[in-house]
C-alpha cells in the first residue's frame, strides 16, 4: 500500500519551453520523456456483487488500472521519424492526433505482441529515454501489427502493472493531496487464452476506457518527481486529447508505508517547498478528491 | 561688524574625511542679524496682540487700541533704524536659501539643507567605511589618504570588471536567445490563460469522465 | 482460481483460472524498469493476494490455503527432486513431489517412472501424476509448474 502524495498545476503549450528550462535549472536534471498507456477496467456490470464481503466488510467497487510503457515507434508519425526522442518532441503533439490507434491498443489487449517484440520495445524505450535519437522506421510499425494479428500462440502478455487506488484522504485544509494505491505486476501470462483481457475478465472484470500519457519528468532531491503530461483517450471513434492547450503538471512523491508517519510528514515539506518556490508562476494545488476517486458508481455517497 | 568677503565655507576642511571639523563663523554677521530678529520678534508680537483683540466679539476700548498701536509704531520704527544701521552688512549678505524658496511647502528640505552636522546616514557610511578600512584618519596626511583613495578605486574598478566578466559566463538568458531554436524561451509568458480545469482532466484519468467540451461522455 | 506462491521461484505468484495463468511477482526486484521508469509503477507492489483479499474480497474469496512447509530439494544424479508436506487447516493433506530435470530428452519419463517404482516399494499407491503444459505449443515454465501443482492437488 503505496501513498502517494501530490500536487497539481497546469501550463499553456506556450509557456512549455520556459518552464523546461525552469525546471532543469531548478532540478538539475534533463527532461526525460515516457509514455505510458493506461486501460482501466470496471467490475462486470453483468455479474451482480454485493459490496460486503464475506466478513460482511464494506468493499466498494474499484476500477482496476493497468498501465504499461509502449514503444515510441507506436506515437510517432513520418514527420518525426528521424527527430531526437527528447523532450521537444512533445511539442508536436497539439492536436486531437496521435499515431497510436484503437486498433493498435486493442491488439496489445485481446491479441498480445510476441515476446520478442516486447524485449526490443523496452530497449527502444531506453534508448529514447536516453535521448539516443532512436530511428524508427516505419517496417517496425507494421511488423508489430502483423505480429499482433497473427496467431496467438506461444504468446504471453507483456508485463503490466496492476493498480487499485482509493480515494484521497479527506480533510479540508489539506496542504498535499494524498491517496493510497495498491498494486502488483503482472509479469507474464500462458495457458488457452493469454491475453489480458482474457485474465481480467477471468478476475470479474471488463474494460471500460483507456488513455494514453506521453510526457517528461524530472527526478528531484528528495524523492520526488516532477511529470509533465498530455493525455489523449484512445477510442475506438478517434482519438481525443484531454489536455488540449497545455500540460497537466503533477508533482509526487511515493511513500512506500502509510505508516510512515514521519516519513509523510516529512514528505509534505518536500512538496510544499516546491509549490513556494514556484508561487507566481505554477500554481500547485490539491485538486477535488472526488476528482480522484475511481469507486464505480459511487454516487452521492462519500465516506 | 561688517565682514562682507568671508566665506560661510569652513575652510581646511577639504578632506571631509577630517574628524575634527571646526567650523569658522567669523563671517558670519551675527551681531546685526541678531538685533534684527529681535526686534521683529517684538513687532510680530505686537501685531499679533492687536490683531488678537480686533477678533475680539467685544471691541476693547478704543484709548487701549490707541496705545498699542503706538507702541507697535515705535517697534516698527525700532525696526527700520536697525535695519538702516546694519544696512552696509545686510547688503553685501548671502542669504541662503534664497527668499523666493518656498519654506511653508518644504519646510523639512529647508531644515536638511541648512543642517550644520551630516545627516544620520551619512555619519552611519563614514563610521563603516572608517571601520571597514581600519584607517585613523587622525595620523594620516592628505597625500597619504588620496593614495588610500586611488588605491581603493583601483580595487572598485578590478571587481567591477571581473564580476561584469563573470555574470555574463552565466547570463543563460543571453545564451539561449542566441539558439534560434529557443527564442520562445524569451517571450515570458507565464500568465498564461488556463487551457483547462485540472480536476475534470484529473475526473476522466480515474472515473472516464470526459471534460465537458471534449465531446460525448463515453462511459457511465 | 487457484493462486500459487513460489518461494523457490523470486515469490512470485501464479494465479490460474480456466487453463489460463498470470505470473505476477511482490518483489521490487522483478519490475520491469521500463514500467518504473514511465510512472506506470510506484515500485512497491503487493502480493497479488492481498489484493484479491483486501480490495477484491466482495467478488473473490479464500475458500482453502494449503501450505508448504519446510520442503527439501534433493539434487540425484541430475534430477531435480522437491519434497514437501503440505497442510491446509484441517491438517495434514499430503507429500508434494516436484521432479525437474534440466536437460530435455527421453531421460525423464524413465526417471518418473524409477519415483513411482520407489513409491509402489513402500505401498503407496494413493498417488496422482501431473506433468501436463498448459498450452501444446507454449512453454512458461513458471505457469506449467503452478498448472501441475494444481492437477496434482485437485481431487
Amino acid at each position: 500500500m503505496v501513498q502517494q502524495l501530490s500536487l497539481f498545476g497546469y501550463i499553456s503549450d506556450d509557456g512549455y519551453d520556459l518552464l523546461i528550462s525552469t525546471l532543469t535549472t531548478i532540478s538539475g536534471n534533463p527532461p526525460l520523456l515516457y509514455n505510458s498507456l493506461c486501460t482501466v477496467w470496471k467490475p462486470n456490470p453483468s455479474y451482480d456483487v454485493e459490496n460486503v464481503n464475506s466478513r460482511n466488510q464494506l468493499v466498494e467497487p474499484n476500477r482496476i488500472k493497468l498501465t504499461k510503457e509502449l514503444p515510441f515507434s507506436y506515437l510517432i508519425n513520418e514527420t518525426m521519424v528521424g527527430q531526437p526522442l527528447n523532450f521537444k518532441i512533445l511539442k508536436s503533439f497539439t492536436n486531437d492526433t496521435i499515431s497510436l490507434s484503437y486498433v493498435m491498443t486493442r491488439n496489445i489487449l485481446h491479441n498480445e505482441v510476441l515476446h520478442t517484440s516486447n524485449a526490443s520495445t523496452t530497449t527502444e524505450i531506453k534508448n529514447g529515454s536516453e535521448h539516443a535519437g532512436q530511428i524508427v522506421n516505419e517496417n517496425d510499425i507494421v511488423d508489430v501489427d502483423m505480429d499482433a494479428s497473427s496467431t496467438p500462440s506461444n504468446r504471453s502478455c507483456s508485463p503490466w502493472s496492476l493498480q487499485i487506488s482509493d480515494i484521497p484522504a479527506a480533510g479540508n485544509n489539506r496542504s498535499v493531496s494524498m491517496q493510497t494505491i495498491a498494486e502488483t505486476i503482472i509479469l507474464s501470462s500462458a495457458g488457452e487464452n493469454p491475453s489480458i483481457s482474457s485474465l481480467m475478465s477471468g478476475f470479474g472484470y471488463v474494460f471500460e476506457y483507456q488513455y494514453l500519457t506521453i510526457g517528461v519528468k524530472f527526478f528531484m532531491r528528495h524523492g520526488l518527481i516532477l511529470e509533465l503530461q498530455k493525455i489523449w483517450q484512445i477510442q475506438e471513434a478517434g482519438n481525443s486529447q484531454i489536455t488540449n492547450g497545455g500540460f497537466l503538471i503533477k508533482a509526487y512523491i511515493n511513500v512506500n508505508r502509510g505508516t510512515d508517519i514521519d516519513r509523510i510528514n516529512y514528505t509534505e515539506t518536500v512538496l510544499m517547498n516546491l509549490k513556494k518556490e514556484l508561487q507566481g508562476y505554477i500554481e500547485l494545488s490539491v485538486p477535488d478528491r472526488q476528482s480522484m476517486d475511481s469507486r464505480v458508481a459511487h454516487g452521492n455517497i462519500l465516506i | 561688524m561688517s565682514q562682507p568677503n568671508t566665506s560661510l565655507v569652513p575652510e581646511g576642511n577639504q578632506g571631509s574625511l577630517q574628524e575634527d571639523v571646526n567650523f569658522d563663523f567669523n563671517g558670519v554677521p551675527g551681531q546685526a542679524l541678531d538685533a534684527v530678529r529681535m526686534r521683529l520678534a517684538q513687532l510680530t508680537h505686537s501685531l499679533r496682540r492687536i490683531r488678537d483683540e480686533m477678533s475680539k466679539a467685544e471691541l476693547p476700548q478704543w484709548y487701549t487700541l490707541q496705545s498699542q498701536l503706538n507702541v507697535t509704531l515705535s517697534q516698527l520704527v525700532s525696526v527700520t533704524s536697525t535695519l538702516q544701521h546694519f544696512q552696509e552688512t545686510l547688503d553685501s549678505t548671502v542669504v541662503y536659501p534664497l527668499p523666493k524658496f518656498p519654506t511653508t511647502s518644504h519646510e523639512s528640505l529647508v531644515t536638511t539643507l541648512l543642517r550644520k552636522k551630516n545627516i544620520p546616514e551619512v555619519d552611519e557610511w563614514m563610521k563603516y567605511v572608517r571601520e571597514a578600512s581600519g584607517i585613523s584618519t587622525n595620523l594620516l596626511k592628505d597625500e597619504e589618504m588620496a593614495k588610500l583613495l586611488q588605491q581603493d578605486k583601483e580595487i572598485t574598478n578590478w571587481a567591477r570588471t571581473t564580476f561584469g566578466k563573470e555574470y555574463e559566463k552565466h547570463d543563460f538568458k543571453h545564451e539561449e536567445a542566441i539558439d534560434e531554436e529557443d527564442v520562445s524561451l524569451l517571450v515570458r509568458d507565464s500568465k498564461s490563460s488556463k487551457p483547462f480545469d485540472v480536476d475534470d482532466i484529473l475526473k476522466f484519468t480515474y472515473t472516464g469522465e470526459k471534460p465537458v467540451s471534449a465531446g460525448s461522455n463515453p462511459t457511465l | 482460481m487457484y493462486s500459487i506462491t513460489f518461494h523457490h521461484h523470486a515469490r512470485q505468484t501464479v494465479l490460474i483460472k480456466d487453463k489460463s495463468a498470470v505470473v505476477t511477482t511482490a518483489a521490487a526486484a522483478d519490475i520491469p524498469p521500463a514500467l518504473v521508469f514511465n510512472g506506470s509503477s510506484t515500485g512497491v507492489p503487493e502480493s497479488i493476494d492481498t489484493i484479491l483479499s483486501s480490495k477484491l474480497s466482495n467478488i473473490w474469496m479464500q475458500r482453502q490455503l494449503i501450505k508448504g512447509d519446510s520442503g527439501e530439494t534433493l539434487i540425484l544424479d541430475g534430477l531435480t527432486v522437491r519434497l514437501v508436506n503440505l497442510f491446509s487447516s484441517t491438517g495434514f493433506k499430503g507429500l508434494l513431489i516436484e521432479l525437474q530435470v534440466a536437460d530435455e530428452g527421453g531421460e525423464f519419463d524413465a526417471r518418473v517412472a524409477g519415483i513411482e517404482a520407489h513409491l509402489a516399494e513402500i505401498h503407496a499407491k494413493d498417488y496422482k501424476t501431473s506433468s501436463d503444459s498448459m498450452a501444446a505449443d507454449s512453454h512458461n515454465d513458471i505457469c506449467d509448474l503452478a498448472y501441475q501443482y494444481v492437477c496434482a492437488l485437485e481431487s
